[in-house]
């Protein structure tokens, strides 16, 4: 049982970070492709990662400088510089961004070093956020779980007292 | 080295919950392991150890390492990471026999109550019985490696960090039924003979070999995500490549323990275990030198503090430029309340206001005892009602200036009241940061007290409260055999010094466990029979919420739409207006409600204010959630702020129910009573959680931060 118990708050944490993938495209000589850490992209911060590849060979491209800029109707536009190191992957170009829900259009400009500039472009739709509930449930479940497990706890005791009662009552 | 492989080495995927909870499950299990090597010594014990904390290791590679950050882009870093968690951890971690040791590890009181009915319970028994029956921990753990691999789940699984998550975990729990009846971990008689698990094993390989020959043989890619990513050609490569990797390292997986078992079986008489019975090791016991830590630890403080007025007075006013703007709203809460959590009241013990204080005495000593009117916790409950008042209306954490004089007067009312008053008078009735630290370390896991109450009952010297030539007595009079939990002691380490059998110490106890007896307790009496106490909590709990709320922005908006009604100079007045109808009225009406409904069915005074007393992990909790997120904001907020705060929460929640329950057991014999009694506690302490949460969720304003 106790192992058990171990396992499964091993297991709970077992997220993984596999970026899901939002746009493959050919730009130019690149193929570039654009992923998200999250799935489906909700308004708030949002990490994106961007992988740079020669199109003539698929050979990953770790040299450039990487734009990614975002646009929605009668919104300000959002550009981020995509780094290398800020990302788990250091084959990938991560850039942290704040959108707002709706429809976004996006451009992803590459420019390596000595080589041609390319663009690829997209739209990624953003739900709006989740209200906290939804976000935080796994938490707000701890307590109720626990009264509960308490009460199987005293009632398993309970049990165990009035069981061994008529044993030794005979 | 080339481009890949360097970026390669340097992808770690440091996830700090799964480091968290592999080194916390590392330390019960060495804590249990060390444990159990003072009573038996079995020679397999280091192996089985090291075999364990392998298996934790492993898992941290699969999790965190690069194989996680490549997972998405290469089928071969992904199947690797899987082999790991199937093949590897699980098999580590059940030679490590871990049952006894992380059961000897954590806390007997916790085994005991909590897992012990848990564990005599027949019907889980056999459910867990069942799961690891040989056919059925091969039939699933073989359907969830071939379902998870067909291209419909694992483009899933690419596409949705959830289902990603769902199939490692699957993956790990799977395989540990699977290596269950293998290895046999749990004491007691194995479901099927050993030999047995030769074909059982053999046919686990047949099922992985197949799986892996389709990898590799496949004309097609079968995962069209990497294929997007790779090109045709070099995700077939990748593809196979995944193939060999499951095929190879997952068939010796398979079929090195098969062989080991059947030569063990031909050899079962020459490789019968031996056990040997070695006699338990006596500990020494690691003696610290407390008494001088705790001035070191006073000079430390004392010299900051004098950093700070100076650097308040005459340094910049621009509070997050200041130090006095930052250490002590940021940096010193933060980490109080966290010594409190870990330890215990550590603040009082390094106090720097009593080191003053004490080289004063040097030269003046005190004549007078404290006014006997006054020998009550009600001047410190003003002081910190109007602390709190002050802390919002003159925003005390964005005025240097301001801050440096609160520390000066602090240090010249203590130097004042200690000058004049015999024992510690300023730290038992009127310092309002020590009223806070004695309420909140009831929740602390440790104590300072009686090793063994024999010697105590033996002893005619009494010189924990009377002191003696090297060390004084207990300057707040708790006598030591008849104290019971921290209220009220600064963890000077007086007594700990003076007492000359070696007999008081600071002794590990359960959180929040005093609060479940009321006993008569030196200098403070039966608990339940003071308001003055109660009303202390009633304070620091409301307080917190207070505190917290004025930070949110809905509140702060409140009160400015308020100051633009009223006039520019009435903010003090509104947020008097807030901090005492929180802090005062709003308890009153709380207790007079739940005590009035206890009071209907027979309860007297003496129980409703235990359970006031029962609401301090709740505001404790509230306080370290808000007082840890100004900690962690010179070193950016992490992004599970949010959700630790909230863990923070339910665990004082958690706590206060209990102390409710245990409460109301003692004065109802039936559970329809009992339930009766605690309901509108209960209640009370859910309202106070869901304000914590409301606070919890607004956006802050971000104010302090440095």
């Amino acid at each position: 049982m106790r192992r058990f118990l171990y396992l499964l708050a091993i297991a709970c944490c077992l997220g993984a970070h596999g970026g899901v993938l939002l746009l493959h495209e050919r730009a130019g000589a690149y193929l570039i492709s654009l992923f998200s850490a999250d799935a489906p992209l909700r308004a708030g911060s949002q990490d994106f990662t961007v992988l740079v590849q020669t199109a003539a060979d698929g050979n990953i491209v770790s040299d450039c400088r990487v734009e990614l800029s975002f646009r929605r109707a009668n919104t300000a536009q959002v550009r981020i510089d995509a780094q290398v190191g800020q990302s788990a992957n250091k084959l990938l170009y991560a850039a942290p961004a704040q959108l707002g829900a709706g429809v976004w259009q996006f451009t992803i400009s590459v420019q390596p070093s000595g080589g041609a500039f390319a663009e690829a472009h997209g739209t990624v739709t953003i739900l709006p956020e989740q209200p906290p509930i939804a976000a935080y449930w796994p938490y707000f479940a701890v307590p109720p779980i626990a009264v509960l497990l308490f009460t199987l706890n005293r009632w398993l005791k309970r049990r165990s007292k009035s069981t061994s009662r008529k044993i030794f009552m005979g | 080295m080339n481009t890949i492989g360097s970026a390669a080495l340097g992808s770690w995927n440091i996830d700090v919950p799964v480091l968290a909870l592999l080194v916390i499950t590392a330390l019960i299990y060495l804590r249990g392991w060390l444990r159990g090597q003072r009573f038996v010594r079995d020679e397999q014990d280091g192996s089985r150890l090291a075999a364990f904390l392998s298996g934790l290791a492993v898992l941290f590679i699969a999790l965190d390492s690069p194989l996680d950050a490549f997972d998405t882009l290469y089928l071969s870093a992904h199947m690797t990471q899987h082999l790991l968690l199937m093949m590897v951890a699980p098999p580590l971690l059940l030679i490590g026999r871990p049952m006894l040791p992380l059961l000897r590890g954590l806390p007997k009181w916790f085994v005991k109550e909590g897992l012990g009915p848990f564990l005599a319970w027949p019907a889980l028994r056999r459910v867990l019985s069942f799961l690891v029956f040989p056919p059925f921990a091969w039939l699933v753990y073989v359907a969830s490696t071939i379902l998870w691999h067909l291209p419909k789940f694992y483009e899933l699984v690419l596409q949705s960090p959830f289902w990603h998550g769902a199939q490692h975990a699957c993956f790990f729990w799977t395989a540990i039924l699977f290596w269950w009846p293998v290895i046999q971990p749990a004491p007691g008689r194995a479901a099927w003979p050993r030999w047995t698990m030769i074909p059982y094993l053999l046919f686990a390989d047949v099922a992985n070999t197949a799986l892996s020959a389709f990898f590799v043989f496949s004309g097609d890619v079968l995962y069209p995500n990497y294929e997007t990513l790779q090109g045709h050609v070099a995700a077939a490569r990748d593809q196979a490549f995944a193939g060999v990797i499951m095929w190879v390292p997952g068939s010796i997986a398979y079929l090195v323990p098969a062989i080991v078992m059947a030569l063990s079986i031909f050899n079962s008489g020459r490789l019968a275990r031996r056990r040997l019975i070695k006699p338990a090791r006596v500990r020494s016991r690691l003696k610290l030198p407390l008494p001088m830590l705790r001035r070191v630890a006073q000079t430390v403080m004392l010299g900051a503090a004098v950093v700070v007025m100076a650097d308040g007075f005459f340094g910049t006013q621009v509070a997050p430029l200041n130090k006095a703007g930052v250490w002590p709203w940021i940096y010193w809460r933060g980490l109080s309340v966290l010594a409190l959590l870990a330890v215990g009241n550590l603040f009082c013990m390094a106090c720097p206001f009593t080191l003053a204080r004490d080289v004063a005495r040097k030269i003046v000593p005190p004549r007078f005892r404290w006014p006997q009117r006054l020998r009550n916790k009600w001047t410190a409950v003003a002081l910190l009602a109007l602390y709190l008042w002050t802390y919002e209306a003159f925003s005390l954490w964005n005025s240097p200036w301001l801050t440096a004089w609160v520390i000066a007067g602090y240090f010249g009312t203590a130097l004042l009241v200690d000058g004049f008053f015999r024992g510690a008078s300023f730290c038992k009735y009127v310092c309002p940061i020590g009223q806070f630290h004695f309420i909140s370390s009831l929740v602390s896991p440790g104590e300072i007290g009686v090793r063994k109450k024999e010697v105590c009952q033996t002893c005619r010297t009494y010189d924990c409260i009377r002191g003696n030539a090297h060390a004084r007595g207990c300057e707040l009079y708790l006598f030591q055999p008849k104290k019971t939990g921290n209220l009220d002691c600064t963890f000077c380490l007086d007594c700990v010094k003076a007492c000359p059998h070696d007999n008081v110490a600071y002794l590990p106890v359960i959180p929040a466990s005093t609060l479940v007896s009321d006993p008569y307790r030196s200098s403070l009496g039966r608990l339940s029979k003071r308001n003055d106490l109660a009303a202390l909590v009633l304070v620091m709990v409301f307080g917190a919420f207070v505190n917290a709320a004025g930070m949110v922005g809905p509140v702060s908006m409140w009160e400015h739409g308020w100051q633009a009604r009223l006039g520019l100079h009435t903010l003090p007045w509104i947020v008097a207006g807030l901090v005492f109808g929180g802090v005062i009225a709003a308890p009153a009406l709380a207790v007079m409600l739940c005590g009035g409904l206890n009071r209907l069915i027979g309860l007297m005074a003496e129980t409703v204010r235990r359970f006031i007393l029962a609401l301090a992990p709740i505001g404790f909790a509230m306080w370290c959630a808000h007082l840890v997120y100004h900690l962690s904001t010179p070193f950016g907020v992490p992004v599970w702020m949010t959700d630790l705060q909230i863990l923070v929460l339910d665990s004082g929640l958690l706590l206060t129910l209990y102390v409710c329950w245990r409460v109301a057991q003692q004065n109802a014999t039936k559970l329809r009573r009992e339930l009766a009694i605690v309901a509108p506690w209960a209640a009370l302490s859910c309202v106070l959680y869901g304000v914590g949460i409301w606070i919890l969720l607004q956006p802050m304003q971000m104010r302090g931060m440095s």
